[in-house]
């Protein structure tokens, strides 16, 4: 569902808030709870909870102008993953379950599949992550800050060695140097790798 | 194996730590049995009278069922039957639909009439950890409609519906709902309310 799909339903359900809810309203209210605040509404015998429900759908709406973020996954009804395990045995449901939760918890457990009615198209457990363009870039981004850090760790480590005065201490400088120059060559290595990922996503991109 | 249920395994005592109470909470969940996939149920390693887990199928989920009074779903019981080489159980649990017009007839009393349930209650009595809190009936052989009236001048139901749901030919004498703890079977029963796309 989207927003604007939302904001419509809310509409047309205000027009009728004055009076009970039908069975098709409670079912919207029930899915726009879901939908918009990420939590599963559950009925009672009150009379008014779906009025109720209602509200607070337009409150979370009014103060974070936005739906709840929704995991690619779903469980069943009736499923949770919940094991000793995995993640200090937390339980997660489909209110709390993220996808890096799910994926963890399938990589880990591939034959739980079978609790999930919804998983990402093509994704499969143990599967290697393939980033978007997007997410390369950043990558990038993120990777070019560290050979930065690193080359200019090896520069202050280099006039440490020029500057020494004693052995010892000359020595000690030269062993951080070493450290430092490997942690460039380990830089400049992801950077490239990540060079070539954006190289081919983008071709990629240009074929389609 | 075979042997096994003919045996009994502990002493016959009372529990002084958790004393049994009578009755059930005013609310449950009821499933079309249709909607469950039985393939998937998970049974405790121990103990066969505990169901871990319950899933139901994609797009499907349970309803609730709220009874209102002091002695919700009364009348609930479970009788042995007496069989030619095995002796089974009867479950009975009645429900009484206080209400009544076209819409509560078309999504609940003729889907009741004619439909297979599942049917997971909840017991006062709770027992040691709570094992005993969530009780199903129906997983084997389905609960059915073994009477359902509409008496206008009822002074129980008011001019509502009360339903007889009947499971025959039960194996065990009683199938339980627990997974790890109170808690965690908790927010696992509360799941079953909603269907994942």
């Amino acid at each position: 569902m989207e927003l604007s799909e939302a904001k419509a339903l809310i509409n047309e359900l205000k027009g009728r808030f004055d009076s009970p809810f039908n069975s098709t309203d409670k079912e919207s209210i029930e899915k726009l709870y879901l939908e918009v605040c990420g939590k599963v509404f559950i009925p009672t015998s009150c009379q008014n909870c779906y009025h109720d429900a209602l509200l607070e759908v337009i409150n979370y709406l009014k103060n974070h102008k936005t739906m709840a973020e929704k995991s690619n996954f779903r469980l069943k009804a009736g499923a949770i993953i919940h094991s000793t395990a995995f993640m200090n045995g937390q339980v997660f449901t489909n209110e709390n379950l993220t996808d890096e939760v799910a994926k963890g918890y399938l990589n880990k457990y591939p034959a739980q599949m079978v609790l999930f009615s919804k998983v990402p198209e093509g994704w499969k457990p143990g599967q290697k992550e393939v980033p978007t363009l997007e997410e390369a870039q950043e990558m990038k981004e993120k990777a070019e800050k560290v050979l930065k850090g690193a080359l200019t760790k090896v520069e202050n480590i280099q006039k440490q060695v020029g500057e020494a005065k004693d052995a010892k201490k000359k020595e000690k400088a030269e062993e951080a140097l070493k450290k430092a120059k490997a942690s460039v060559d380990k830089a400049q290595k992801n950077l490239n790798e990540i060079d070539e990922m954006i190289a081919e996503l983008s071709s990629e991109g240009a074929g389609e | 194996m075979s042997q096994c249920e003919k045996l009994i395994k502990a002493d016959i005592v009372q529990d002084c730590e958790s004393p049994i109470v009578s009755g059930l909470e005013p609310d449950g969940i009821i499933i079309n049995r249709e909607d469950i996939e039985f393939s998937e149920t998970v049974f405790d390693q121990v103990n066969k009278n505990i169901i871990k887990t319950l899933i139901l199928k994609t797009g499907k989920k349970g309803f609730n069922v709220v009874q209102t009074g002091n002695t919700p779903f009364s009348g609930a019981k479970t009788d042995m039957v007496v069989g030619t080489y095995r002796n089974k159980f009867t479950n009975e649990i009645p429900i009484a639909v206080l209400d009544n017009g076209p819409e509560v007839c078309e999504n609940v009393i003729d889907g009741l009439a004619n439909g297979t349930f599942v049917l997971i209650l909840k017991n006062r009595h709770k027992g040691t950890d709570g094992k005993a809190e969530y009780q199903v009936y129906g997983y084997y052989q389905g609960l059915k409609a073994s009477a359902l009236t509409n008496e206008k001048y009822s002074e129980d139901t008011d001019g509502g519906w009360l339903v007889t749901l009947q499971e025959t030919g039960a194996p065990k004498s009683a199938l339980f709902y627990f997974n790890t703890s109170s808690a965690t079977t908790a927010t696992q029963y509360q799941t079953l309310l909603t269907a994942a796309q």
